[in-house]
């Protein structure tokens, strides 16, 4: 007696699997070619060249080296005086050191406090078009140039341009040796009272 | 005789599931291109009469961006292979017409040793020896003659540019800052170019 022999079935590719296959490779293209090979477009930021004239800025931003910024508004004034009411009793140059270490301490920020403290300034700047702010962004020169742009990018977009801004070099160390840091009220170009912060190198 | 029924399943096959999908994808997709080309037209003030504009027999036109408007320093590497190795600086410097390319400017520059590499350890150099190294003379040199030819008076609009890689030292751009600022309100700007990933389209 003759056994049928089983059917064979037949190789034959997936449908299902196929299409499944040629839609990820789709995808894949897709994905490849606008997001990943998303070209560069190169972008103009002005940088008004920087007058280095004391007491002009209110709002001082020195880089530190370990990626850390230090960051000097016109509070400044009201504890260097708390400081120097403390700590009265020390000799004029002890007081100095005493004051800028403390000051120092107190004031490194992290980026991330960077950009919020930056993110308050601009929404300032945005709800009153009569207020004016000029920020001096210090930088050590080993440090890549395009941290500061990181922080001009953010600054240089206020509704109303009141936002001022120039850049220079400098160390950390620069200002811990200063002779003296104060705030100093004076009159702006409208005429208007601001508190500018004054270092003396 | 009694036929047996047979059990057919009711349901959505998925081959054809995807099918349809894979249709759709298409269908979004081209129809997504044939719109914004009809932006495209509306915004350039094409209502469907065609002209026989004159064309260019160039392959592309250049990119406002990508011409030189003013004198620009490249800041790169001296060999961009080598990413350890020295940077230096390539004089641009723009056309009579500002007709010229980056591209265009930059084999000139090279073409006629307008590039000066930086010292390898110029971050350690002294102030004094740093503004004489050779890079910082060609730069001092083509700031103080690019102002002499073209920025007479003081003028928002004068200004240099600066197209450096990201990793530039704050040094180089600060120098190239301090030289525009000793001229105070004749050069009272600095362009610094950057590259940024480009917005996806769609905005109108």
């Amino acid at each position: 007696m003759a056994f049928k022999e089983p059917k064979r079935q037949k190789e034959r590719i997936e449908l299902i699997s196929m299409v499944d296959m040629i839609f990820i490779l789709l995808v894949f293209f897709l994905v490849n070619n606008f997001v990943i090979k998303m070209p560069l477009q190169e972008r103009s930021l002005y940088i008004p060249t920087p007058k280095n004239e004391l007491g002009r800025a209110q709002i001082v931003i020195q880089f530190v080296e370990n990626g850390q910024i230090f960051w000097m508004d016109e509070s400044v004034s009201e504890f260097v005086n708390q400081l120097e009411e403390s700590y009265g009793y020390l000799s004029e140059d002890r007081l100095r050191r005493k004051v800028l270490s403390e000051l120092i301490s107190r004031n490194i920020i992290s980026p991330s406090e960077l950009d919020t403290k930056l993110e308050a300034l601009v929404t300032r700047a945005n709800n009153d078009p009569y207020i004016s702010y000029f920020i001096l962004i210090r930088c050590p020169n080993d440090l890549p140039y395009h941290r500061i742009i990181n922080i001009i990018t953010k600054i240089s977009d206020t509704n109303y341009r009141n936002v001022k801004y120039g850049c220079v070099g400098g160390t950390l160390e620069d200002i811990q040796n200063c002779k003296c840091i104060s705030t100093v009220v004076e009159r702006d170009t409208k005429g208007r009272r601001r508190k500018n912060i004054r270092i003396d190198f | 005789m009694s036929f047996h029924k047979r059990n057919e399943k009711k349901g959505l096959s998925l081959p054809g599931l995807i099918d349809i999908i894979f249709l759709l994808l298409i269908f979004s997709l081209v129809t997504l291109s044939i719109s914004e080309a009809k932006v495209e037209t509306k915004r350039r003030g094409d209502r469907g009469v065609e002209f026989d504009l004159p064309e260019s027999r160039t392959k592309d036109t250049e990119e406002v961006d990508r011409l030189l408007q003013t004198l620009l320093f490249q800041i790169d590497y001296l060999d961009p292979k080598n990413k350890s190795g020295p940077k230096a600086v390539w004089v641009l410097k723009p056309s009579l017409h500002d007709s010229l390319s980056l591209e265009g400017a930059r084999l000139i520059a090279q073409r006629d040793s307008l590039y000066r590499p930086f010292p390898g350890n110029f971050l350690e150099l002294s102030d004094r020896e740093f503004r004489r190294s050779p890079a910082c003379q060609i730069i001092r040199e083509s700031i103080r003659e690019y102002k002499d030819q073209n920025f007479f008076k003081p003028d928002l609009s004068n200004a240099i540019e600066v197209r450096a890689i990201k990793d530039t030292e704050f040094r180089i751009v600060n120098y190239i800052l301090e030289l525009c600022s000793a001229y105070g309100d004749t050069i009272p700007r600095v362009v610094l170019r950057t590259l940024t990933a480009k917005e996806a389209v769609g905005g109108i």
